[in-house]
């Protein structure tokens, strides 16, 4: 008992004594920030990847013997990153992270960064599956030419949906791809869409796009391709939740090609030559 | 017993009171001058100086009247005796209803032959009841038994036998009064001490505080003599160097003065000043406050269990009374200081009968620092109280009241090379004006109370040159109260109508905000004596508001039990209530030592915050100068604000919803001899938040945040003080005083961090800015107050001499605030990693003149 309220009354005079503080947690499991998206349009991927600052003003840690790797889920295929030095627009350094791969529609991918021995960050994120396309009847005249599109299976927002126009000027042998932006087609999550592609609205574009009058003879369309980005859900979440020891943003964005033939008294509707394969 | 003792003219308190059994009892009985009012709890409220008021008028009573009779020899023919209990037809019914809400049927008297002897000790000059004094009984020379007076001044000595008593009076700082009695017939006995020219030996006496009015769960009944015992630089007492020694009461030490009960935060603490509610009364030197002990007649402080007439605040309540001014000759006192200086003039208006009561104070610190202490010590505070107090005619008296008072200072400075480090200032002034009207019907035994008051706090923040926030509060309020005299019970009930307006600039032009709200409420409550051994105090407050606001109905109820009757050692409380709080304070939690609160009525949509209290107390005197007291108490908190912080530096805070509860243990001893006064106080107490998952949202400051869905979490919030102990002392010897206080308190929560880094905003797939973006830099914040702060302890001294002159008396006081120069932490800023440190060392002297 006397051992006891010795070894107490030390502890305690030694806690009186004790007068720092220790704002920062030590061991703590949470040391590296996070910034970047896998891109399936893309066969390079970039990551900024920064170890968090013991105090607000000091420089970024160096990020030397962090090992970045991105593992696909399923097949178990690793991607390592390599680190780049790099530059801040103000001039700070920075670390980014480079691998070369082509993300998969529908995979999942797991991010780990950290040093040996380390618990490491750990983010994943799933590529969007491919929503299905499928098409309305062309309907209406040179001033009101559309044609209603239905896109099923969508998982989350199609981001961006453009028009490309494959066409030749008049006189011209070299094809040129006029985009036209449709932006972003619904402000939630929808898993169907149904929206209507104005070709009169599209001709107009790509003719003020050749620097032509629209009604300017002789252009050749060679093809109609649309394109649907998806972002994955960490896109539009404030607090995805996807990263785990850490902080940041990781996501991924899908992008998926559609092409389809227009019929032959549409195109010509539209003033132009129809020279899209298939017929 | 149920009754009120009627008595002839305590002015007359040197003979022996005796023949007076011719008198009998009538049921419109006329009291003569003297009459006094018995087992008035309400008196305080009334205002002791109404005694005075009855003394020289005369009342027909209606409430239930006893008049002590004679007992009359068994053979004497005559009318039969009177019956012990009145009523005129008129408030019959009334109080057949209040009999019946207090369960009617307690309607002994007491032994036929055995009679009591009830009174007041009360200060000669001014009226004041004198709680704490002595009143011994004697009988042949041979002291039979003894009394301590309670918070009105009383005492009682029950079934006494035929004959000749004597009875002594006596208090610190008066003289000894002694008086006899002649019973039966006299029953009653009031004293009139003649406050003592010179200063006794035993400056401190003996004294007993478990008296059953003074031991209540959760009430502290603060005196004037008891804040004198705590070490405070500069010879002038306060209020707020007390309220620290409470075990339960927790405090961001002597910078910012916050004060956080028992688990409850500042702005949960209801402060009433004659009634006045003030907003933020502790000045910026934490013990300090508005209210030096020079003008403090007594305060009860509730660290939870309040009852019904308290409301809008669901942790504690400080109730504080001033006293009057002298209404015999001039008063005053000055005290001299490098800490603050004040002085006090009583001036007789009307002698007798009218007195105005002035109390200055100004803090000196922050202009003789530099030289003095070779620091910045940049806080500047004061206050202004003045009161008067005038008996209108015989039953009547009339108060006003008003105070004012100022603080500023820098609470937050910056890192060495910031820019605003001495830019940055916390300010804020209080001021309340007050008009009581009390009133004792000629036809009724009730007393009657009209008050109007008004009360407002101007707040500023001035975080850098442009950035300047600022918040007002103002209240106007009036009050009608009443009190029925039931004998040794009561029923006080009261209505009010409350207006309040808010006003709260967020600087920079981000947000302004103008808004009221009306409320109107009533409360009831009643004191019911079962028997000699319970006491039971049921109440309930209701209240209905004028916008978003739902009706609130709150319960309260206290119990008071005594083993061995009045005389008992032992004494057992419980205390239990529900508690609504409308009118929110909201500032930043998440930090202790930020002192800037916005007031507002509790937001729209969201539930009022409310809180439940339980409370047991144990009260023991087992040897005679010694008391120990325990008490264990639990508070249930739901529906409180609490900022939620985004991981952006610097951005203004969002809010969340959080429940929590509040539970601990406080023990207390106290040994009090002629020349010693020791206490030693330890509070163990837990404080659990838990936020349900929910979103975050802006209370009053829109757009300025952004809504983040918040996990489901449980946290010790930043006053969760897990230890505390308190150590005072105080010793008499010759002409000199030793006073010693040592504070001990177990570290504070805080959140500590991961680190820091840059957060990028990426706009969209098609965005490549972000690998070049410089960001924005963001904190990583480790577990919710995982962290705790060092460990608080200080050690004050002061040494006083009193130097007795012919028209005054001198006291010369020096000391040491911080006497072994413990560096305690005020704040740190962990993204700084700036500290500031609460006072260092201080030595101080004092030199003290009051008048006779």
């Amino acid at each position: 008992m006397k051992r006891l309220l010795l070894i107490l009354s030390f502890a305690l005079v030694l806690a009186a004594c004790d007068n720092t503080v220790d704002p920062v947690l030590e061991d703590a499991d949470v040391r590296y920030a996070v910034h970047g998206f896998l891109d399936m349009r893309t066969d390079r991927q970039i990551l900024r990847i920064e170890s968090l600052r013991p105090t607000i003003l000091a420089e970024a840690g160096a990020m030397v013997g962090v090992d970045v790797v991105v593992a696909e889920e399923g097949t178990g295929v690793r991607h390592v990153f390599r680190d780049s030095s790099a530059t801040a627009s103000d001039g700070s350094p920075l670390t980014l992270f480079v691998a070369s791969f082509r993300p998969q529609a529908g995979r999942t991918y797991r991010l780990e960064a950290g040093r040996p021995g380390e618990l490491p960050l750990v983010a994943t994120t799933r590529i969007p599956m491919a929503p299905t396309l499928q098409f309305g009847n062309v309907t209406g005249t040179l001033e009101n030419l559309e044609q209603v599109l239905f896109l099923t299976g969508i998982e989350g927002v199609p981001e961006g949906v453009t028009m490309y126009y494959t066409v030749t000027p008049p006189a011209q042998d070299d094809r040129v791809t006029i985009p036209v932006r449709y932006g972003r087609l619904a402000s939630g999550p929808v898993s169907d869409l149904n929206f209507s592609v104005s070709y009169t609205s599209d001709r107009f574009v790509v003719m003020n796009a050749l620097r032509l009058n629209s009604d300017t003879p002789g252009v050749r369309l060679g093809r109609i391709e649309m394109s649907v980005d998806l972002p994955s859900p960490e896109w539009r979440l404030v607090q995805p939740g996807n990263i785990q020891r850490g902080h940041g943003q990781f996501a991924s964005v899908g992008r998926y090609r559609y092409s389809w033939r227009l019929d032959r008294p549409s195109v010509e509707i539209l003033g132009w030559i129809d020279e899209q394969a298939g017929e | 017993m149920r009754y009120f003792e009627v008595r002839p003219g305590i002015e007359s308190a040197d003979r022996v009171h005796e023949n007076e059994c011719e008198k009998q009892p009538d049921d419109e009985q006329e009291i003569e001058p003297g009459t006094l009012f018995h087992g008035i709890e309400g008196l305080e409220w009334l205002g002791s100086e109404a005694l005075k008021g009855i003394r020289y008028g005369r009342l027909n009573l209606l409430a239930p009247v006893h008049v002590l009779p004679a007992p009359r020899p068994l053979n004497e023919a005559g009318p039969p005796p009177p019956e012990p209990l009145s009523f005129l037809p008129l408030k019959r019914l009334t109080y057949t209803v209040f009999w019946l809400l207090l369960g009617a049927g307690h309607l002994a008297v007491g032994p036929a032959h055995a009679q009591d002897v009830t009174g007041r000790v009360l200060d000669a000059e001014t009226r004041d009841p004198l709680p704490g004094a002595t009143v011994v009984l004697l009988r042949d020379g041979a002291q039979q038994g003894g009394q301590i007076t309670d918070l009105q001044g009383r005492y009682r000595f029950s079934d006494l036998a035929p004959g000749i008593w004597v009875l002594e009076a006596s208090f610190v700082g008066y003289e000894a009064v002694r008086d006899t009695v002649s019973l039966p017939c006299a029953g009653a006995l009031d004293f009139l001490l003649p406050p003592q020219r010179a200063l006794m030996e035993e400056l401190i006496v003996e004294s007993q505080r478990g008296d059953t009015e003074r031991f209540r769960a959760g009430l502290e009944t603060i005196r004037p003599e008891d804040l004198k015992r705590v070490p405070t630089p500069g010879a002038t007492y306060d209020l707020a160097g007390y309220l620290l020694t409470l075990p339960g009461v927790v405090t961001t030490g002597d910078r910012g003065g916050q004060l956080f009960v028992r688990g409850g935060t500042p702005t949960q603490n209801l402060i009433l000043l004659d009634g006045m509610r003030i907003f933020q009364p502790f000045h910026v030197v934490g013990f300090f406050s508005a209210f030096p002990a020079d003008i403090v007649s007594s305060a009860d402080v509730y660290a939870g269990g309040f009852n019904a007439r308290y409301g809008g605040r669901i942790s504690s309540v400080i109730d504080i009374r001033t006293r009057n001014g002298n209404k015999e000759r001039v008063a005053g006192s000055a005290s001299l200081s490098p800490f603050l200086s004040g002085m006090l003039l009583e001036l007789p208006v009307k002698k007798g009968e009218a007195s105005l009561l002035f109390s200055a104070r100004e803090s000196l610190i922050d202009r003789v620092a530099p030289d003095l202490l070779g620091q910045e010590l940049p806080f500047r505070f004061g206050d202004r109280f003045a009161k008067f107090h005038a008996f209108l005619n015989q039953t009547s008296s009339l108060t006003l009241t008003a105070l004012r008072s100022s603080d500023t200072g820098n609470l937050r400075s910056g890192d060495e090379g910031d820019p605003d480090a001495g830019i940055r200032r916390s300010t804020w002034n209080n001021e309340a004006y007050g008009v009581r009207y009390t009133y004792i019907p000629p036809e009724a035994a009730v007393m009657t109370e009209f008050s109007v008051y008004y009360s407002s706090l101007d707040s500023r923040y001035r975080q850098t040159e442009q950035d300047v926030r600022s918040a007002d509060v103002s209240e106007l309020s009036l009050n009608i109260g009443f009190t029925y005299l039931l004998g040794p019970n009561q029923i006080n009930f009261g209505i009010h109508g409350t207006t309040h307006f808010f006003d709260f600039d967020s600087g920079l032009g981000r947000s302004q905000v103008s808004t009221g709200v009306s409320s109107g409420g009533a409360f009831f409550e009643g004191r019911y004596e079962l028997n000699q051994r319970v006491q039971v105090e049921p109440g309930v407050r209701i209240e209905a508001f004028s916008r978003g606001l739902r009706r609130t109905v709150a319960p309260r109820l206290r119990l008071t039990l005594l083993p061995s009757g009045a005389g008992s050692r032992h004494r057992l409380s419980l205390a239990w209530g529900r508690y609504h709080q409308q009118i929110v304070g909201l500032n930043n939690e998440q930090d202790v030592s930020d002192v800037f609160t916005v007031w507002t009525a509790s937001p729209r949509g969201t539930p009022v915050p409310m809180a439940r209290h339980y409370i047991a107390g144990w009260h023991v005197r087992p040897v005679r100068g010694v008391e120990l007291t325990v008490e264990g108490y639990r508070k249930d908190l739901s529906d409180l604000s609490f900022p939620v912080f985004s991981d952006e530096v610097g951005l203004t805070a969002e809010f969340s919803q959080v429940n929590g509860r509040a539970e601990g243990v406080d023990l207390k001893a106290e040994i009090s001899r002629q020349r010693l006064y020791l206490s030693a106080s330890y509070g163990y107490a837990i404080v659990e938040y838990h936020r349900p998952a929910q979103r975050s949202r802006a209370i009053f400051i829109a757009g300025t945040g952004h809504s983040v869905l918040l996990p489901d979490l449980s946290f010790n919030p930043p006053h969760d003080r897990r230890h505390q102990v308190g150590a005072l002392a105080r010793l008499a010897f010759g002409r000199w005083t030793l006073g010693a206080q040592w504070q001990f308190g177990s570290g504070l929560p805080f959140t500590q961090v991961n680190g820091y880094y840059t957060s990028i905003e990426i706009d969209g797939p098609d965005d490549t800015g972000y690998l070049e973006d410089t960001g924005q830099t963001f904190v990583s914040r480790a577990g919710a107050y995982g962290g705790r702060m060092p460990i608080y302890h200080r050690l004050d001294l002061t040494l006083e001499r009193t130097f007795l002159l012919r028209h005054a008396d001198l006291t010369f006081q020096a000391g040491a605030i911080n006497a072994y120069d413990r560096a305690n932490i005020f704040e740190y800023n962990v993204f700084t990693g700036n500290r500031v440190d609460q006072l260092p060392i201080i030595p101080s002297v004092g030199l003290r003149v009051d008048m006779r």
